[in-house]
Order: structure tokens, then C-alpha cells, then sequence
């Protein structure tokens, strides 16, 4: 950051003993003047949420007139996680195992196990479990939406990186060996120019093409499409917990991100002619030029584009929000939107900031990781 | 000859690819655009074609609808961008030029919000707006748009003022030119392109937001912008054709169209050189 610090034309001849700070801060009366406005709005709605934020996620608030200090309750309740396993019912005389008409083993019911076993599993609810052999093994939290919201995350940056980076990376590649750059312009115009309609169009546009015909309304396009092959495939996409986050990936498609491609395009303009030639000479085919030059030259461009696909993956929400509420049953939850809920529907607003926090913590630990890896990379090659 | 066919081969496979997946990316925009032409009842025979007799009806309709939010929305990012400019350029420009006390200081103050996540203040900022009783007005929007896309802009152009002919500034200042002079005759015509950069990226950014004005202005329907309007359209087949629907999402499409046309090297400058911001 020191390089952004220059020396300053006008700078005061020697800041001697004799003048003293007060003296000097009089001198710039007017430039601290100029940034009063600044200063005031930053205080306002920027250092004082952030601190608030920081400070609010240690209570059980509701905003108004409810604040009790709680210390880490709220972190300890979005993050407590546990197995339990359970073991097939037995007859009690014989040893046996239980089994019902089908012949299917008896399991006592994971809520009943943890109500007869309360000093550890108190205030935990069910989450997930899975069977291996005749044992059941159960995930139990606190709070099982917040769990789900964190895998469902993980799944929505995956497939958001991807995005954000495989189709832009063809398409910019595509471009930029475009003989004509007359059409090359061209392109990057039109790839640009979706950015005219509003966002929020985009995402009620792919909600109403998930929908199943209903009274007099139509099947949305998805429907239709599917309806023309057999009207079987039909699906309420948006409805299904086993399809919902497919359905919420697949929205976009065909994922063209003009910003990114462009983004990716410049990079590649940069690169030096001589290289292009210098591998041409060695007889290289396309693929080969992409693995050996293209992708290597790319790096900065990429992991800049993954930043912020990774960021917007983290926090994001506007389009689950309105496409399904995180439904149905909090199956296309994720935290962003947890965090709006406690807040807007049930005026937990310290259990609200606390899972802002863990976002926070989360995204500053890849901010830094991630420029820790850019400033290595750029010594490296200086 | 053979390696020439080869290469023509590609260039035209280029083009097939690129035109499919332009193809895929501009098709809801067509979809909304043909639909804005068709009755329910011609949506259920002919879901897919060119509508065979154009319902202006569904435009004319829509039009009073949206023109009220498109109005709120040009307000809201209007004068938002004019704050975020005005204060980024006397903010970078003290930070570029002068030297003073805990200079330093304040300006790590400033570029180390861009660390923090908008996801974390979104609740606090959310309460403070209620309490100074902004909720339901527009200045619950302006005020929160102003602070947070300054932060942005006055790293960039402190930058790109400390980048500028050093010599040049000088001269002026030799003529007898007084820093206000020196500001706006000088360093604010050179520095227009990265202005208007930044001033697409604040209007593309207010004009999309859509939680924020969500929360703080959606119970006041007078003074919904364009995303939250949109979303509360009645989408009941029955009660409104589905095309006057999507003939409201295409009208709030022609502001930032008009803005395409005439910044068309700077909306593509600004949407393909972010500035990080968490």
C-alpha cells in the first residue's frame, strides 16, 4: 500500500520542530473540511454497522427493546453439530432384533433418542442421517437450516466459479482469434449489452420458465420445451427438494457472463506476439497453445474473475430469495438468506448479525489467502 | 492450401460457436419481447412464435404501471451518483494533493472498508436507517448508495490523479491558479473517462440493487424503484395478461439502453474492470 503514497508537489518545506501538529493541522483546516462529508457518512452507515455487527452478534436482540448479552450462544447454536448413531430395536428377553410386518428392522425415532438423552442433545433437532449396515448415524444441530445453508453454499460457489470461469474462458479464446476484429467489437458490444435489463427481469424471467402449467396459466418454457419430448418430463422444478438446486444452478443457462469474458479477452490481448509466434513455430495446435500459453497468461485475469464469483457465491441471495424463498422446506436455504429471515421474519437480529460474522470471517479469510497468493506469484516472477 | 482449409474450418466453427451461445444468452430477451406481443390466449396456442397480431394493448398498459418506478429509479440513482462523484473527487483529490496530519491514516480508513462484506452490515445499517426515521423515504437509499460507492471511486481516482502530468498542475499553479480552479478546469476534464467509468458502475449497481431498497422502501409503493416494482407485479394470469407483464419488464429495460447508446465505451469499460469490493 506504501506505493500509493507519493511525494506531494506542494508539501509543506521541512515540517521543522518549531511548527507543531496543531499548527500544521490549522494549515489543513480546509482539506479536513473537505472530507467532513465523507467521514460523516462512512460513521454513519458504514464503521458504525460494522462495529454494531461485531457487537450485536454477542446478544439475543430483537432490535428494539430485548437485548440480552449472551457471549458465543449464538455461534455455538449456528455451529454445534453432532452424530448420534442408533442401533436396531432388540427384544429385551431375547436379543433379538425387532422387525416390523415388511421385515424391516425397527429404529427408535432420532427425536425420541435425543429427547431420553437431553443433557447432550438439548435444544438439538434432527438434520441428516444415513444407514450403513443395520446402524442408523444421525447429524443433529442446533440449528440444521444453518448447517444445510452452509452445504447448499458450498454447492452454489462450486457451480458459480465454474460458471463464472469455463464458458468465458471458450468464448474469450473464441474472440480473441477471431480473424475479423471488425466482428470481434462487434461481439464483445452484444455481450455487453444484456446489462441493459434490469437483473431482478432475468431472475423472474427463469422463475416463471421452472412453472408447471396451473389453471389457466401456461407451463413456463423449461415445461414447455420438455411438454414437446414427453409431456412426462414436465417437473415442478422449483417445488422439489430433489430438484431444486439443480434447478437454481441450471438457471442463466447457457451461463454467458459478457463482463467476465471480456475480462478474460483483455488478458489475453495482452499477451506478447512474440510468444504466439514463438509457439506457432514449434508447429503447436490450438489445444496446445490454450494448455501451454493461453491458460498460463490467464492466471491473473482467472483468479480475479474467481474472487469475485467465490464473493458473490458467499454472500448473495437476490435470486433465491425471490425465485424460492429458500423453499420448499429450506431445501435451496443458504446463509445470506437465514441471515434476511432472522432478521426480517423473526426479529432475531443478533442471531441475524452473528451469521453475518461467520460470513465476514469466512470471505476475509479468502481475501487475504488469495492475495497472499497473488503477491508470492508476482515475486516470483519479479 | 490444406492448412488454409483447416483454419478457414475453424474460423467458421468460431463463429458457430459464438453465435450459439449469443444465441442462448439473448434468448429470455426475445422470449420477453415476443410475448409482449401476445394475448393469454395466444400464449397457450402459440408459446414459442412471432406474435401474429401485435397487442400494443399490453404496452400502453404496462406503461403506467412502470413508468412511476422507472421515475423513482432515475431519481434514486441519479442523485446517488452525483454524491458518490462529488465527494469522491474532493476526497481523492485532498488524498492525492495534500499532505496533512493523520493523512495517511484516513485513507487506510477508507480503502479498508472495501474489506468488509456488505452481507455483515446489511442488519445494523438496515436499524440505523430506521432510526433516524429514513425508512419508507428515498434518502434511506441515496444516503447508504453516496457512502458506500465512494468508497470505491475515491480509491480509483486518487490513483488515477496521482497519475496525471505532475508538470502540468505545477505550470498552473505558477500562473496563479487556486487549487478549486486547478480542480475542476484541470484534473477533473482529464480525468473524464475514469469518472464516467465509475459513474456507470454506481448507476448499474443502484439501478439493479434490489434487497436494500427491498427492505427499507418496499412497504411505500410511491417510491419503489424498477427491481422491487417488477417483482411486485401481480403475476396472476387471470387478474393481467401475462404480455403486459412482460411488456413492463421490457420498458424498464429502455433507461439503461439510452444510457448504452451514449456511454456505450464506458458501460463496457466499467463492467469489465471492477474494483474489488467485498
Amino acid at each position: 500500500m506504501a506505493t500509493l503514497s507519493r511525494p506531494v508537489a506542494d508539501a509543506p518545506p521541512m515540517p521543522s520542530n518549531r511548527r507543531n501538529l496543531l499548527q500544521r493541522i490549522w494549515d489543513a483546516k480546509f482539506v479536513y473540511l473537505i472530507l467532513v462529508p465523507t467521514f460523516v457518512l462512512l460513521v454513519i452507515f458504514a464503521y458504525y454497522p460494522f462495529v454494531n455487527a461485531l457487537y450485536r452478534s454477542l446478544y439475543d436482540w430483537n432490535g428494539v427493546n430485548v437485548s440480552n448479552y449472551v457471549g458465543m450462544e449464538n455461534f455455538a447454536t449456528l455451529l454445534s453439530l453432532k452424530f448420534a448413531t442408533v442401533d436396531p430395536k432388540t427384544d429385551e428377553v431375547t436379543g433379538e432384533p425387532l422387525r416390523d410386518e415388511a421385515g424391516n428392522l425397527v429404529y427408535e425415532d432420532i427425536r425420541r433418542v435425543m429427547r431420553n438423552n437431553e443433557e447432550e442433545f438439548e435444544d438439538f433437532k434432527a438434520y441428516t442421517s444415513i444407514q450403513i449396515g443395520d446402524r442408523q448415524y444421525h447429524l443433529v444441530a442446533k440449528d440444521p437450516v444453518f448447517i444445510r445453508s452452509m452445504g447448499n453454499m458450498l454447492v452454489f460457489v462450486v457451480a458459480d466459479v465454474a460458471k463464472a470461469i469455463l464458458i468465458p474462458i471458450l468464448l474469450a479464446v473464441m474472440l480473441y482469434h477471431l480473424w475479423s476484429h471488425r466482428w470481434r467489437y462487434i461481439f464483445r458490444i452484444m455481450l455487453i449489452l444484456p446489462a441493459v435489463v434490469p437483473g431482478v427481469v432475468y431472475i423472474l424471467l427463469w422463475r416463471d420458465f421452472f412453472k408447471m402449467p396451473s389453471g389457466n396459466q401456461q407451463a413456463g418454457l423449461v415445461n414447455q420445451l420438455l411438454g414437446l419430448i414427453d409431456p412426462n418430463l414436465m417437473h415442478t422444478w422449483l417445488g422439489d427438494v430433489n430438484t431444486v438446486i439443480p434447478a437454481l444452478i441450471f438457471t442463466g443457462f447457457p451461463w454467458v457472463n459478457g463482463a467476465n469474458t471480456l475480462i478474460l479477452l483483455a488478458g489475453l490481448l495482452s499477451i506478447p506476439g512474440e510468444l504466439y509466434d514463438a509457439v506457432r513455430m514449434d508447429g503447436a495446435g490450438a489445444w496446445t497453445t490454450f494448455r501451454r500459453l493461453e491458460l498460463p497468461m490467464l492466471r491473473g485475469p482467472i483468479r480475479l474473475v474467481l474472487v469475485f464469483a467465490l464473493i458473490g457465491a458467499v454472500q448473495g441471495y437476490t435470486g433465491i430469495l425471490i425465485m424460492t424463498n429458500g423453499g420448499p422446506a429450506n431445501a435451496s436455504m443458504v446463509p445470506g438468506l437465514w441471515l434476511y429471515q432472522n432478521a426480517f421474519q423473526f426479529n432475531r437480529y443478533g442471531y441475524a448479525s452473528a451469521i453475518g460474522v461467520i460470513l465476514f470471517i469466512i470471505l476475509i479469510t479468502f481475501t487475504v489467502a488469495s492475495q497472499r497468493m497473488l503477491r508470492s506469484e508476482v515475486e516470483y516472477e519479479g | 492450401m490444406r492448412h488454409q482449409r483447416g483454419a478457414l474450418r475453424a474460423e467458421v466453427m468460431r463463429y458457430i460457436v459464438l453465435l450459439a451461445f449469443l444465441g442462448g444468452m439473448f434468448y429470455p430477451i426475445l422470449f420477453m419481447l415476443l410475448t409482449t406481443g401476445k394475448t393469454n390466449a395466444e400464449l397457450s396456442i402459440n408459446f414459442f412464435g412471432f406474435p401474429r397480431d401485435i397487442q400494443i394493448s399490453n404496452l400502453t398498459r404496462a406503461w403506467d404501471a412502470v413508468v412511476p418506478y422507472i421515475l423513482n429509479s432515475v431519481l434514486v440513482s441519479g442523485v446517488a451518483v452525483a454524491g458518490v462523484l462529488a465527494l469522491a473527487v474532493l476526497g481523492a483529490y485532498a488524498f492525492a494533493r495534500f499532505s496533512f496530519p493523520g493523512k495517511n491514516m484516513l485513507f487506510y480508513g477508507v480503502v479498508a472498508l472495501m474489506m468488509i462484506p456488505g452481507i455483515l452490515t446489511f442488519v445494523p445499517q438496515f436499524l440505523i436507517a430506521r432510526d433516524l426515521g429514513l425508512l419508507n423515504t428515498r434518502l434511506a437509499l441515496i444516503l447508504p448508495y453516496i457512502a458506500g460507492g465512494q468508497v470505491g471511486a475515491i480509491f480509483m481516482l486518487r490513483i488515477f490523479f496521482a497519475g496525471l502530468p505532475q508538470e502540468l498542475l505545477e505550470a498552473a499553479r505558477v500562473d496563479g491558479a487556486n487549487e478549486i480552479v486547478i480542480l475542476f478546469r484541470l484534473v477533473v476534464p482529464l480525468s473524464i473517462p475514469m469518472i464516467m467509468v465509475i459513474a456507470v458502475q454506481n448507476i448499474l449497481g443502484t439501478w439493479n440493487d434490489y434487497i436494500w431498497p427491498l427492505v427499507t422502501i418496499g412497504m411505500n409503493e410511491s417510491i419503489r424503484t424498477v427491481p422491487i416494482g417488477l417483482a411486485f407485479l401481480p403475476t396472476e394470469y387471470a387478474q393481467i395478461p401475462y404480455g403486459a407483464i412482460m411488456a413492463g419488464y421490457t420498458i424498464s429495460a429502455i433507461p439503461l439502453a439510452i444510457l448504452f447508446v451514449f456511454t456505450m465505451r464506458y458501460f463496457v469499460e466499467g463492467l469489465s474492470s471492477g474494483a474489488l469490493k467485498l
